[in-house]
């Protein structure tokens, strides 16, 4: 299925380790991407139930796999997330 | 917390006769009897007066009388006698629960009475097919909450560590799960190909060789587990193949009724597309499944304690999925329940 492709130009900004990388859609989710560039964000289920992976977030992501619990305003849950145009992630 | 307006098993039918007989669902004290024109009465188990329980009266013409002062209730729950005073109280009245015969069980209606609905009751396919086997079943009481039993009926993970010796084979540890989510219910499955089927169900199937197998999981509210498995030849099966002429199918049917927060009733019995009159295989399935769960017993029990005493914060895993999809469900169904208006 032809997905619609929302998120080609946008940026991740890491903004605890203050880097900012182009996002790559053969990612599946913002939490891979984030290990790829070497970071060690927290997480257990990987599937959108357990909030372990939960941040706070600048800029809106589009959910490729519904949470569980609907994080609240500013907060995201990277395991099963794509960014929705420029974010910035406190990693 | 719990689904009200929603059909519970409250026995077997082959248990309740004509003599009274106690049980607790969802918190409350209920006493059953059947009465002589053969049809189940339930009752709240307490008598009006001092809250005797009328499990401890006696039965007499259809009739319950208290073991108390004699007051004496028909199968409505309505006072017929009240002898140590002139008149009937107009208040003494018994609540009483609806009640429905099927698949062997008695089930209760633990809701507002006007909202009965038999249609509720979980759709059993083939149930009257006489080309099916089914088992005798089983029941046993689990110290844990109802919750913990859905759970491990919706997790094909643990087979690999807890089913050592029956449901537990190749490829159980590591196959990912596919969940679908629907109104009433949630279903985990996977399909695992080309596997040897392990023992238990090895001496089952009609065909030798490896098996494509299904472990289809479901839940439906407010607690029923319907576990599907599909034995079929190695490359004929899968979720885009139809069922194939020499598939082997076996439901496990489990009906979990919470007795109050942190104890359950599991009542439960295997169904088959083979075999309809082998008493033998009957006996042995049934048989391998109470050994099963009392493998589950075990560990839900020490799980119950263990997350009432915990230290240190538990952890979800992606094997949680659809039970935490399940609980999701069945919350936001209690929240409408209890909505005002």
């Amino acid at each position: 299925m032809a997905q619609e492709k929302v998120s080609a130009a946008s940026r991740v900004t890491f903004s605890v380790s203050n880097r900012t990388v182009d996002w790559d859609e053969s990612f599946d989710n913002l939490l891979e991407f984030a290990e790829a560039q070497g970071l060690n964000p927290p997480y257990s289920c990987r599937s959108g139930i357990c909030n372990s992976c939960m941040r706070d977030i600048v800029g809106e992501v589009t959910y490729v796999e519904e949470p569980l619990r609907e994080p609240g305003e500013g907060l995201a849950l990277i395991c099963c997330s794509i960014p929705k145009g420029d974010v910035a992630i406190d990693l | 917390m719990y689904l009200r307006n929603s059909w519970y098993v409250a026995g077997w039918s082959r248990d309740i006769g004509a003599a009274l007989r106690p049980a607790t669902i969802l918190g409350e004290k209920i006493v059953l009897y059947r009465s002589g024109g053969g049809s189940v009465v339930a009752l709240e188990d307490a008598c009006p007066h001092r809250k005797l329980p009328l499990s401890k009266g006696t039965l007499k013409d259809d009739h319950i009388v208290c073991g108390y002062h004699g007051l004496t209730f028909d199968g409505t729950g309505g006072c017929v006698a009240a002898p140590t005073q002139g008149r009937i109280p107009t208040a003494a009245k018994v609540r009483s629960y609806p009640a429905a015969e099927r698949y062997g069980f008695v089930f209760l209606w633990m809701g507002d009475p006007a909202l009965v609905d038999e249609t509720l009751i979980v759709d059993i396919p083939n149930y009257d097919n006489p080309t099916w086997g089914r088992t005798a079943g089983g029941d046993m009481t689990i110290a844990c909450n109802y919750l913990y039993v859905v759970d491990n009926l919706l997790d094909p993970s643990h087979v690999a560590w807890v089913h050592l010796t029956s449901f537990a084979g190749a490829k159980t540890d590591d196959t990912p799960l596919h969940i679908d989510l629907a109104a009433n219910g949630v279903t985990v499955w996977r399909w695992m190909m080309d596997t040897a089927p392990p023992d238990y169900y090895a001496r089952l199937v009609k065909f030798s060789g490896h098996a494509d197998r299904l472990q289809h999981y479901e839940c439906v509210l407010p607690s029923v587990a319907i576990n599907k498995s599909i034995y079929s030849p190695a490359g004929t099966g899968g979720a885009d193949k139809p069922l194939n002429e020499r598939s082997y199918v076996n439901v496990s049917y489990n009906f979990i009724t919470p007795i109050d927060e942190t104890s359950s009733h599991y009542y439960w019995f295997q169904h088959r597309n083979t075999d309809p009159d082998d008493d033998a295989i009957s006996q042995t399935m049934n048989a391998g499944a109470r050994m099963a769960f009392e493998e589950d017993k075990d560990v839900l029990e020490a799980v119950q304690v263990g997350m009432t005493t915990k230290a240190t914060p538990h952890l979800d895993l992606a094997l949680d999925a659809g039970a935490l999809r399940f609980r999701k469900l069945l919350s936001s169904r209690i929240a409408a329940e209890q909505a005002p208006g």
